[in-house]
């Protein structure tokens, strides 16, 4: 059976197909440039990606196979910095965990961290960008408190407090991400993130609408939200408004499209109050914009721009103050596609804001490098150590004032199988023990029903 | 004659297209962010672009729309620095020229610089490249010597010098763009634009190769190159590999696209020998990278970055020594869409302090506005020239701001301007009479 199709009408289908095909491609450039399927497309390249991770062998991101059995790979019990050592990674099941173990490795104190648990009504968050599977979001800004509960955020998410029985304290339905820190007066300051005000739109007519942008939040130990800066305010206001526009490259069309994470707030840093001060002080703060490698320094009071650094590092994070004129900088250095092999090293800086002068503290030549894309954080030890991460392997190590490593960790989520990423490894000053973390389980398991022991 | 199409077949073919259509779609959708063909979808834009301007009955880009119908519109003889202007713009011929002016804007002197009778074997250009309509290219750095000859880049095209008569005494086939400055020592620095080398593609691995980065060239008034400086490798020396990795902001992969324009380097400053040093000296190279905000000087013996400032300014071009401490830019402030009223901007900058003020325009005076282009020049007696590209203008202002000279580049009166590229006062010992007997001496009266 068959259809009888005149000459010109074949033809003329033919062309009405290429002519289609066009079109839609043509649409689809125009439609990409607007942002207007912009979840859409995110829900689709999800898809994608899941498609790709349920196919066999198929290792999900966060996971590296390996055959090592013990955790603690390197332990040079003279020269490690004493301590307990906070690590925020993932478990076998995929759930995100925190988990506090001593320099042999053993884990003295857990928190299930699940975003699923904790959080199944999240309301505060649009369907199309909350989590699909497990891990949900990777766990940021840990900070133990001296009663012994955990502050954290899940990334682009919200913020939580769990005691130490891993019972949910608060939860701050705002979309914190990165960083969470003291600020010296006993609140914390964290990355931010929500909806750009009418008033700013029209302040910035080249952020195309609606969009989020990134803020500064101070929180309080109970939860509550206490102030809020747009991070595009504090730039207009110090006549750097050149930072919103440095990620197009078109010649005329300048707007940016909502999606495009112009800045990429990655960390927020207080002058420690017990610090030598120099070139920074008291009232300080260090932001980190990882998508414009900048790092800057404000001061609170004024809400002056003193310091600001741009280009000498590759996708940075964590920046902390060594002293009042020294900053130290994981640099991702991230400068180019490594397929596998690895010639692309990340590094430790150390960067004089006195001087400009910046050195490589980390590797060194004869040092064995390590690499991070995205992610990273690194701790100064006040004895000179640093504490560093290699998010992907799963992997924290810690070296001394010669880039020996006197210490090497690795999550394992599965003995002789898995590794999976940390996110975060910080020592804990040494109030912080095993006997305290068990005290304080106690106490809530004493005072609430269901605790995990 | 019919085509007999069995259903199944019919049926085949509906949903493969539907797919198609999807498929194109999507890959529409997905191209610019990933795509290898990006250089091919720009292409494409620009052509639908221009489709839309000729069904709209737009301006075609280089032209304005505008009722003005005089040349000069403020003309205070006394307040202006003294001198004849040279004007590279636009013609009524949609060709590009370059012009000499007097105060009352009659034109003393003129090149007609048509790139397809001045250069008809481009070969140093690739194919897809060459110019296909009119005006080839702008006119960039248009300099004129002591013997009357202009210099000048056709836009990211080539250099080249042509004697009063417009007769064409050499052709240089490199890209070169932009600025074309004095280095103090007879010679030129100019922007330029060259393939990536090999062992340089391997140093900064996100650049997507082939790609043609920008360089700086220092040629000779004989049309030489003397010495060539890759910007990547300045920056790179000077531990700044960040400002390569601005234009992308995906979270893992930094690498960008072949046709991605990093940095766009659109002047190249010599500190001149007059000035009285402070934290720049005689021999400093001032340059400007548009697409990062950045403007950077360097020691162009040590190569090292001595100063550098980003974000201050928004796509700005021509910043200019003012003196051995203070910097003054062109700042476009192209921070809107076209449709949002917007100024540009003027600014001073001390390098000593960082700190930036608005020179010009104040809270009182009428705006201009150049989203891309643009010029100024600091003249001896105080007054600023300034060149609002996109106005189809030049605008002169005295050191309280108050216009002294405005000049307009009339295409077509009452009704359309030409783009004006650069506007510059030339020195005195320039005027009517010796760019006349030049034109004597090269054959034509």
């Amino acid at each position: 059976m068959g259809i009888r199709l005149p000459v010109p009408v074949f033809v003329a289908l033919l062309i009405i197909m290429v002519g289609g095909i066009t079109g839609a491609f043509v649409y689809g450039l125009f439609t990409a440039k607007s942002g207007r399927f912009s979840n859409e497309i995110f829900i689709l390249e999800e898809a994608f990606q899941q498609i790709q991770e349920q196919m066999p062998f198929a290792i999900r991101y966060g996971y590296v196979a390996t055959d090592l059995e013990d955790p603690v790979t390197v332990r040079d019990e003279t020269q490690i910095y004493p301590g307990l050592t906070l690590i925020t990674t993932v478990n076998k099941d995929f759930e995100t965990v925190i988990h506090i173990v001593n320099d042999e490795g053993e884990r003295v104190h857990e928190w299930a961290a699940d975003w699923y648990k904790i959080w199944p009504d999240a309301d505060h968050i649009e369907d199309a960008k909350k989590p699909k599977k497990r891990p949900a979001a990777f766990l940021h800004g840990a900070q133990v408190l001296p009663d012994h509960s955990v502050m954290f955020n899940f990334e682009y998410l919200g913020m939580v407090r769990l005691d130490a029985c891993s019972n949910t304290m608060w939860r701050l339905p705002h979309r914190a991400h990165h960083s969470l820190m003291p600020d010296g007066n006993g609140n914390f300051w964290a990355g931010g993130r929500n909806w750009l005000s009418a008033e700013d739109g029209k302040r910035y007519p080249h952020l195309i609408t609606p969009r989020l942008v990134e803020t500064l939040i101070l929180v309080s130990p109970e939860g509550e939200l206490l102030e809020e800066i747009p991070i595009v305010d504090l730039l207009d206001d110090n006549d750097l408004i050149g930072l919103m526009l440095l990620s197009p490259i078109r010649n005329r069309n300048f707007t940016l499209d909502a999606n495009v994470d112009i800045l990429h707030l990655n960390d927020i840093e207080v002058f420690p109050e017990d610090m030598t001060p120099g070139v920074f002080g008291p009232g300080d703060i260090m932001l980190s914009l990882r998508n414009i490698n900048t790092v800057l320094v404000f001061n609170r009071e004024t809400m002056r721009v003193k310091y600001m650094r741009t280009g000498s590092f590759v996708r940075q994070h964590d920046p902390d103050f060594v002293d009042g004129n020294t900053i130290s900088i994981y640099d991702n250095h991230n400068i180019g596609p490594v397929d596998g092999e690895k010639e692309i090293f990340t590094r430790i800086l150390t960067l004089d804001a006195g001087t400009g002068e910046q050195s490589i503290r980390f590797p060194r030549e004869g040092d064995a490098g390590f690499y991070s894309r995205a992610l990273g954080k690194h701790q100064v030890l006040p004895n000179g150590n640093v504490l560093i991460i290699e998010p992907r392997e799963g992997r924290a190590f810690e070296i001394n004032n010669d880039n020996d490593v006197v210490w090497e960790y690795i999550s394992l989520t599965e003995p002789g199988k898995m590794t999976g990423a940390i996110t975060e490894a910080s020592r804990l000053p040494t109030e912080f023990t095993a006997e305290s973390f068990a005290a304080a389980r106690q106490s809530c398991a004493a005072t609430t029903s269901g605790a995990q022991p | 004659m019919d085509v007999k199409v069995p259903l199944p077949v019919l049926l085949a073919l509906l949903v493969i297209m539907i797919g198609a259509v999807a498929g194109a779609f999507i890959y529409g959708v997905t191209v610019p962010k990933t795509g290898p063909v990006a250089n091919l979808v720009f292409e494409l834009k620009e052509a639908l672009q221009q489709t839309e301007d000729a069904l709209r009955g737009n301006n075609p880009y280089g032209y304005i729309d505008s009722n003005q119908e005089r040349v000069v519109t403020v003309r205070d003889e006394q307040a202006m620095q003294p001198g004849l202007t040279l004007i590279a713009a636009i013609d009524k011929d949609f060709n590009a020229m370059v012009r000499v002016v007097s105060s009352t804007g009659d034109v003393v002197q003129e090149w007609v610089v048509d790139w397809y009778e001045l250069w008809p074997d481009p070969n140093h250009i690739q194919k897809v490249k060459q110019p296909k309509k009119k005006p080839a290219a702008f006119v960039h750095g248009a300099q004129i010597l002591a013997d009357h000859s202009l210099m000048f880049n056709f836009e990211y095209l080539g250099m080249m010098r042509l004697d009063a008569c417009s007769n064409v005494m050499w052709r240089l086939p490199y890209i070169t763009h932009h600025s074309l400055m004095p280095d103090g020592q007879g010679n030129f620095w100019a922007g330029g634009r060259n393939w990536i080398p090999e062992e340089d593609a391997k140093r900064y691995p996100h650049l997507r190769t082939p790609r043609l980065i920008d360089t700086l060239v220092r040629v000779s008034p004989e049309g030489e190159i003397l010495e060539t400086i890759s910007m990547p490798d300045i920056l790179s020396e000077n531990d700044l590999m960040g400002f390569l990795f601005m234009s992308t902001t995906r979270n893992f992969d930094t690498s960008v696209n072949e046709g991605v324009d990093v940095l766009h380097l659109n002047d190249a400053e010599v500190f001149p020998e007059d000035m009285e040093p402070g934290l720049f000296e005689p021999g400093d190279i001032m340059l400007s990278l548009r697409n990062i905000n950045t403007i950077i000087v360097i020691e162009p013996d040590t190569r090292r970055i001595k100063y550098l400032r980003t974000g201050g300014f928004v796509r700005q071009h021509d910043p200019d020594f003012v003196d051995g401490n203070t910097i003054s830019i062109y700042d476009n402030n192209h921070s809107a869409p076209e449709d949002v009223e917007i100024s540009s901007r003027i600014v001073t900058l001390d390098a000593r302090t960082d700190e930036i003020t608005v020179r010009y325009p104040t809270e009182t005076d009428p705006a201009f506005y150049s989203n891309v282009l643009g010029n100024h020049q600091l003249l001896p007696n105080g007054n600023i020239l300034i060149t609002a590209s996109f106005e189809g203008r030049a605008l002169e202002i005295d050191s309280s701001n108050k216009p002294v000279w405005e000049y307009f580049n009339i295409v077509e009166s009452g009704e359309t301007l030409g783009v004006i590229i650069e506007a510059s006062r030339l020195p005195v010992e320039l005027t009517a009479e010796s760019f006349a007997s030049a034109r004597q001496a090269c054959g034509t009266p």
